[in-house]
C-alpha cells in the first residue's frame, strides 16, 4: 500500500466503527441491498473508475437526512419512508479514509475548498479527489454533511467493484423499517411536517 | 388570507356546526375523556396542516377532470398519465391534481414541456415500481443544491437550467435507489 501524503490527515476506521444506510426495501423486482457499492450508474459523488463506493452515515438520522432532504421542504413523505429500510453495519476490512472534515485536507492535492460543496454535473472534483485518495491506498472518504447542522458525518467506502459486498467489508448488525423515532427526531430538528400519502388525506373536492 | 387564521376559523366553525347538528355528539358532549379529546384535536390539526402542505407543494394546479374536459379526453387517460409518470400530478383523496408549472404558461396539455418530460423520465426509469407521482411534486417544491437552492418548479421555464434540472433529479433519485 502506498502511504498517504504527509500533509493529508487520514480518518482512521476501527473494526467497531458503525455506519448507517437507508436503502429501498425493494428495487426493480428484487430486495434492496444493505451494503451496496455504487459503480458509476447512477453517477455518485466519489466514484472511481473500475471500482465501487458504498455511501453510509455516522448516525441513523444522518442517513435519513441524506436520502430525504431533497424532497422535504413541504414535509417528510411518510408513504416513501415506509418503502425504505434502515441498516446498521460494522466496518471490518477498511482502515483509513481521506478526511474532508479536517480543513487542512481541503487544500491538499490542489483541489481546494470547492470540493466540499461540489454540485457540478458528474462531480468532476470529487471524482478526481476519490481517485487520488484511492491511489494513495486510502479506503474511502469521510466528510461532513453539508445540510447537517449537528456535525454528523458521511462515509464513502471503496471496494474493488460495484455491487453487494455484505459480509466482506461491512457486517450487518441489524436492519428493518426506518424507526419512527428517527423520522420524528429529524422532523423536530428541521421543523418539518409529516405528510401522510395524499391519496388517503389530501381532501380538496372536485367542483 | 393568512392560512393559519383561515384554518382556525374554518375548523372552529365546522366543529361547532357538527356539535349543533349531530345527535350523538350533542347527547354525549360531556362524556369524553379530556386527554383523549385533546389527542383527537392534535391529530386533526396535524392532518389539516399536512394537507395544507400538500396544497402548497402543488402550487397553482388544474385537476384531472378539468384538464380532461378541456382536452376532450377521458379523465382516466389523464390519471393514468400521472400514474405512469408522463404528467406531473398528485393523486388526492377525491381528485388528481396537476401543477401548472409543468406546462407552457397558459397552455395545459396532454404532455408537459420537454425538460419536465426528461425529469419525469429520470424518476420513472431510475425508480421503477417504486415511482410515486408525489415524489416529483415534493422534489419540485424543495430547494436543490444544483439549482443554487432554488425550487425546480421555479426554474423549469429557464432554458439555462435544463441540464441542471435533469442532473438534480438524478442526484435526488439516486438516494432512493442505492
Amino acid at each position: 500500500m502506498t502511504s498517504p501524503p504527509r500533509d493529508l490527515v487520514p480518518f482512521p476506521l476501527k473494526n467497531t466503527t458503525r455506519v448507517h444506510r437507508i436503502y429501498p426495501r425493494m428495487y426493480k423486482g428484487r430486495p434492496g441491498k444493505p451494503a451496496w457499492y455504487c459503480d458509476g450508474d447512477p453517477v455518485c459523488r466519489f466514484d472511481t473508475p473500475g471500482s465501487g463506493t458504498c455511501y453510509a452515515a455516522s448516525s441513523r438520522e444522518g442517513a435519513f437526512i441524506e436520502v430525504f432532504r431533497r424532497f422535504w421542504d413541504a414535509g417528510i413523505p411518510l408513504g416513501t419512508v415506509a418503502q425504505m429500510s434502515h441498516v446498521y453495519m460494522r466496518v471490518i476490512d477498511l482502515h483509513q479514509l481521506a478526511d474532508l472534515t479536517d480543513n487542512a485536507n481541503l487544500n491538499v492535492m490542489g483541489i481546494g475548498d470547492a470540493l466540499a460543496l461540489e454540485v457540478d454535473k458528474n462531480y468532476p472534483l470529487s471524482h478526481a479527489f476519490a481517485q487520488v485518495a484511492r491511489s494513495y491506498g486510502l479506503d474511502g472518504v469521510h466528510w461532513t454533511s453539508v445540510r447537517d447542522r449537528s456535525g454528523r458525518t458521511n462515509f464513502a467506502l471503496f471496494a474493488d467493484a460495484g455491487g453487494d459486498y455484505e459480509d466482506i467489508r461491512l457486517i450487518v448488525d441489524g436492519k428493518g423499517p426506518i424507526p419512527d423515532d428517527v423520522v420524528n427526531s429529524v422532523a423536530a430538528e428541521f421543523r418539518l411536517e409529516l405528510l401522510p400519502p395524499p391519496r388517503g388525506s389530501y381532501p380538496v373536492r372536485s367542483t | 388570507m393568512d392560512s393559519e387564521e383561515g384554518l382556525v376559523t374554518a375548523f372552529t366553525e365546522a366543529i361547532q356546526r357538527r356539535f349543533d347538528t349531530m345527535q350523538y355528539l350533542k347527547a354525549h358532549r360531556k362524556d369524553a375523556d379530556a386527554s383523549a379529546v385533546a389527542q383527537i384535536a392534535q391529530d386533526a390539526a396535524a392532518l389539516a396542516t399536512s394537507n395544507l402542505s400538500w396544497h402548497l407543494a402543488l402550487g397553482a394546479s388544474t385537476t384531472a377532470s378539468a384538464l380532461a374536459s378541456e382536452l376532450d379526453v377521458p379523465v382516466q387517460f389523464v390519471i393514468e398519465k400521472v400514474q405512469n409518470g408522463r404528467l406531473v400530478g398528485l393523486h388526492g383523496r377525491h381528485e388528481t391534481f396537476l401543477p401548472l408549472w409543468q406546462f407552457l404558461p397558459g397552455q395545459p396539455d396532454k404532455e408537459p414541456t420537454g425538460v419536465v418530460t426528461e425529469v419525469l423520465n429520470v424518476f420513472v426509469e431510475e425508480l421503477g415500481e417504486a415511482f410515486a407521482p408525489e415524489l416529483v411534486v415534493l422534489w419540485a417544491a424543495t430547494g436543490q443544491p444544483e439549482l443554487n437552492g432554488r425550487e425546480p418548479r421555479a426554474a423549469v421555464e429557464e432554458e439555462a437550467y435544463t441540464e441542471k434540472l435533469i442532473w438534480s433529479a438524478r442526484c435526488a433519485v439516486a438516494g432512493l435507489t442505492q
